[in-house]
């Protein structure tokens, strides 16, 4: 049988969050891209005592260089070193673990001398020398699934970062391209990624995008984040995935689909509560399989 | 006639000489295995060198005219998914005669070979035995 892996995330003095032995809900979140210090500070600072009421472990995601936007005249990102700097003091000022994406393979060792979690982009989740510079930083790798892939096919990915020397993976959905323009949200893709033993992460907010369905930028359907949020916690994930916004309309990326921050406490507080269903009900059938 | 008593050891194919997966090895790269050194069969090992189980080209029949997946998807399972973990061994010093009685009541081409520690030291091959029986005239 293929072993469940479980390890943890932080180094330092933030707190060590452990992911894989699914006894607490992990919340990775914050704006899609970080816009400047004091927004970046302000939102972690929200997120956190949210989380900290609820009791919800949680990490800090903010990117530094968007570079997959549909336009070049979108909002790219404050760049890697102020981008590093802000995380770092995000880290410092709260004491949590921080994520960040990188898209080129020359940035992932600065990325990981900050970043207590290294997330390989969608687009980018089969680039060989992507995974291979994320394998080599030795920090825990948040691998989101590519919307073009199968979830079986990732299993190839997770093979090239076990095969440059790294085995602390977490494996996210994020939504499946449907034809043009328009992603859909096969929640097979849990179970079947969870197959490789490591722990499996859903990004609602990514999962409701449109994916440049608005000419030169992506739409989204958020109405349906606290549908998906649910359905992916009762199948089983170790960690959810949201962004976070304060003002959404005036968001520097993804303003379509990221999460206004007055919903994150009520879903927050349901996702914790049917996490913990999810326990109950795990140890009273046990690992029930149909044939 | 001279009939000499071999034991397993003797006539089994040795470890390079069969294919063996290890328990991470996607179902693909097990048949490719399999094909390259044109046997039925695959050994599975842990990371200790015990046999996990087999994998034969009977059990990928039966897998195929069964899975209802993708045959991408199919390929990409971990082959432990599929072995059988009850495989039926034989110890390297057991004698070949006793290996061919199980082979004979149990119909079956291949028995995977355990040295005393329990680990997979070789593969008793009946078309290799044959050979060997022939050429050293024991029967």
């Amino acid at each position: 049988m293929i072993e469940k892996k479980s390890f943890d995330i932080g180094y330092g003095n933030v707190e060590k969050i452990n992911i894989g032995k699914k006894k607490d809900l992990v919340f990775i979140g914050g704006p899609c891209a970080i816009e400047n210090r004091d927004h970046a500070l302000k939102m972690a600072e929200l997120i956190y005592k949210i989380c900290n009421k609820i009791g919800i472990k949680f990490i800090y995601k903010s990117c530094y260089d968007k570079d997959c936007r549909s336009s070049n005249k979108s909002f790219r990102g404050v760049g890697l070193d102020k981008g590093l700097e802000i995380l770092s003091d995000v880290r410092k000022s709260f004491n949590i673990p921080v994520v960040s994406d990188f898209s080129d393979p020359s940035w992932a060792a600065s990325t990981a001398e900050v970043c207590d979690l290294i997330q390989i982009p969608a687009y980018l989740c089969r680039q060989t020398s992507i995974l291979e510079a994320a394998a080599k930083t030795n920090k825990p790798i948040l691998l989101k699934k590519g919307q073009f892939m199968s979830p079986w096919n990732m299993k190839n990915s997770v093979n090239k970062l076990e095969n440059f020397g790294n085995s602390k993976v977490i494996l996210t959905e994020r939504g499946t391209f449907f034809g043009y323009n328009m992603l859909v949200n096969d929640m097979k893709s849990l179970p079947i990624m969870a197959e490789t033993g490591y722990p499996t992460c859903y990004d609602a907010t990514h999962s409701v995008q449109l994916p440049t369905s608005a000419g030169n930028i992506s739409g989204g359907e958020r109405e349906f984040i606290p549908f998906l949020v649910r359905s992916s916690i009762a199948i089983g994930i170790d960690a959810l995935f949201m962004e976070v916004h304060d003002d959404p309309k005036n968001a520097l990326s993804d303003p379509n689909t990221v999460l206004n921050i007055k919903y994150l406490d009520p879903i927050l507080r349901q996702a914790k509560a049917l996490f913990e269903t999810k326990l109950k009900l795990d140890n009273e059938f046990g690992d029930f399989k149909v044939e | 006639m001279n009939k000499k008593k071999f034991k397993v050891h003797e006539v089994m194919l040795e470890v390079g000489k069969f294919p063996i997966a290890k328990t991470t090895d996607f179902l693909k790269d097990s048949i490719e295995l399999m094909d390259n050194y044109r046997l039925g069969i695959i050994c599975v090992i842990d990371e200790k060198n015990k046999l996990s189980g087999i994998l034969t080209d009977g059990d990928l029949r039966r897998n195929l005219s069964n899975v209802q997946k993708p045959l991408a998807s199919y390929f990409l399972d971990y082959t432990t998914k599929y072995i059988k973990r009850d495989a039926t061994t034989i110890y390297e010093n057991d004698s070949l005669n006793e290996a061919l009685e199980i082979m004979e009541k149990k119909e079956i081409w291949d028995l995977p070979v355990l040295n005393e520690n329990n680990e997979l030291t070789g593969l008793l091959h009946l078309h290799k035995a044959i050979k060997k029986i022939l050429t050293n005239s024991i029967i």
